[in-house]
């Protein structure tokens, strides 16, 4: 046996998050979901798998997701010099480049577009990035898949945290922007926020569950998806204010009415740009969005939870 | 108590040529409106039947392509079935390809925290366990660096130290592993037989039928995807080896078979 100090060093620094986890009698008041899985029939977790039973044995595979995605995010940068900074510097240089370009060229306060702009890249890059990495999530999850039948959307989960960690942290850079440009935030309108950052992460984590289960069928899904999303930049109101279309009457207000992303961006935007809530138009745009992702994406995975190990 | 049954299971999945359809496949397909898919299925399982109970070990032979890894990945429930009943009970623990699934950017460490979450334990039931395992591995201050760093023996040892510390009621191993330097070996050895004795059933899957004929009671022979026979490991295992010894004198060699449904 090893001593106490190196015991300790085994278990490393995973203490501080598995103390959280390990007790979830505390969070959802029983600990009996905890144990392993001790009986295990076709009729209960194989053929018809419930929702309940479905969100256990994800909840199960906790402690794996967790590791999983402090893996990533260790990884991701692993030889780089900045780190993690790297998530900050792709939004803040190109705000910084379209700050440069549009106020000149509109006449527009950098005060009032540095925080728009910012906010806009912020999500933008969180919606993008969690289909296109969604894409490989179950690929890169095959080795895990082939050896234990594990609940599939832990992969895509995987994913979308980790994308999730990065938004999140350039979000609150955007945040300090807008504070600094414009004042104190509405602190209602930042309670607001967190419902709402929610529902933007269901939305991104079923867009990863459906891209990754194309993706698995069909290869060319990620190099389809990355020019979609090129197209989908310029015709969303990113880098231009939509009041611009809607004050102009162009035809081309449509891009903003008919566009979900442009919905869901309003709904994360207005609370940090312009510290009021995003109309219900949006909110009502997003949740059909995420509702509608959603019902096909658990449909996709019905169907193919038990057959995507022949594809991996 | 643990069991395992099999009621006329049916296994069949498609294997495709390419990995996957490509965009040009697909235009092509809605062009020429010609509907060639491009995969075919293999009908892997036909109507497999047995029952294995509390404290069986039980062997799977057979030639390649028979079916044998197939089983033993649909008894984990990794694969599903198309049609029959599998019913089972009992914790499982499958050890297939154990070098596989490693991240090779993670330490040692982390790497058996993640094989330990994997078989569903939690941060409380390992503490004790991760320090058992270290020390078995003999990897001392290794275990701190990332495993993209180790040497393949010692990356089999650490898969080794994993898979052999935990305690399921059935165990499922395909092919006999190879473990490490020498040294390690022997005291692998006993490490394996005691796992072996703890777990309440153990499927194996090989062609090491010295093994077999040793340490299992009942063998079952997978031929093409079907039970050909099953029943005492010695009489068996005496049969496929003339068997085999006929088929090699007429065909000369083996050559596994492809089941094309």
């Amino acid at each position: 046996m090893l001593g106490e100090t190196s015991r300790r060093q085994a278990t490393g620094s995973l203490d501080s998050w598995t103390d959280l986890l390990s007790n979830p009698a505390a969070f959802f008041g029983n600990g009996t979901t905890l144990q392993r899985e001790a009986v295990m029939t076709e009729a209960r977790t194989l053929t018809a798998p419930t929702a309940e039973n479905y969100l256990s044995r994800i909840w199960q595979m906790r402690f794996l997701l967790v590791s999983l995605v402090r893996l990533d995010l260790a990884t991701r940068y692993r030889h780089s010099f900045l780190g993690i900074g790297w998530s900050l510097i792709r939004p803040v240089a190109m705000s910084v480049v379209f700050c440069g370009i549009f106020c000149r060229l509109m006449n527009l306060q950098v005060r009032e577009y540095a925080p728009f702009v910012m906010t806009g890249m912020c999500i933008w890059q969180f919606l993008t990035e969690a289909c296109m990495l969604g894409c490989s999530s179950f690929m890169q999850g095959a080795a895990y898949i082939k050896q234990r039948p594990l609940p599939l959307v832990l992969f895509p989960l995987r994913t979308v945290l980790g994308c999730a960690i990065h938004g999140g942290i350039s979000l609150v850079l955007a945040l300090a922007v807008s504070v600094a440009c414009n004042g104190w935030v509405d602190p209602f309108a930042l309670i607001a926020l967190l419902p709402t950052l929610v529902l933007v992460f269901f939305i991104a984590l079923f867009m990863a569950t459906l891209f990754g289960i194309i993706h698995v069928h069909f290869p060319d899904t990620r190099h389809l998806l990355e020019i979609s999303f090129q197209i989908i930049f310029y015709l969303t109101p990113i880098m231009y204010y939509p009041a611009f279309l809607i004050q102009r009457n162009t035809r081309a207000i449509w891009l903003v009415e008919f566009n979900p992303f442009s919905h869901v961006l309003e709904i994360v935007r207005q609370p940090i740009w312009k510290g009021e809530i995003a109309s219900l138009t949006s909110y009502a745009w997003s949740l059909g969005w995420c509702m509608i992702a959603g019902a096909i994406a658990v449909w996709c995975l019905k169907k193919m939870e038990r057959t995507l190990v022949f594809w991996v | 108590m643990a069991f395992i049954e099999f009621d006329k299971v049916n296994l069949s999945y498609p294997i495709r040529e390419n990995h996957g359809l490509t965009l040009k496949e697909f235009v092509l397909r809605v062009f020429t409106n010609r509907h060639k898919t491009g995969f075919r299925h293999i009908h892997a399982l036909k109507d497999v039947s047995f029952s294995i109970r509390d404290g069986e070990r039980v062997g799977i032979i057979g030639y390649n392509g028979a079916g044998k890894s197939t089983l033993l990945r649909t008894i984990a429930g990794i694969y599903p079935t198309a049609s029959g009943s599998r019913t089972l009970e009992g914790s499982i623990c499958s050890l297939f390809d154990i070098n596989i699934g490693f991240e090779t950017d993670a330490t040692g460490y982390d790497n058996i925290y993640y094989r330990s979450f994997l078989q569903g334990e939690t941060p409380a039931t390992l503490k004790e366990k991760v320090a058992t395992i270290a020390e078995f591995s003999e990897l001392g201050d290794f275990l701190k660096i990332p495993l993209r760093c180790y040497s393949t023996g010692m990356v089999t040892r650490l898969a080794f130290s994993i898979a052999t510390s935990s305690d399921p009621e059935i165990l499922l191993i395909d092919e006999v592993f190879s473990t490490g330097d020498i040294v390690f070996q022997r005291k692998a050895e006993q490490r394996m037989k005691d796992f072996l004795h703890r777990a309440n059933i153990v499927v194996v899957v090989g062609h090491n039928l010295s093994f077999m004929e040793d340490f299992c009671q009942r063998v079952i022979w997978m031929h093409k995807g079907s039970i050909h026979k099953q029943g005492p490991a010695k009489e068996i295992i005496a049969e496929y080896v003339t068997f085999s010894e006929a088929r090699k004198r007429r065909i000369g060699g083996e050559t596994p078979d492809l089941l094309v449904a």
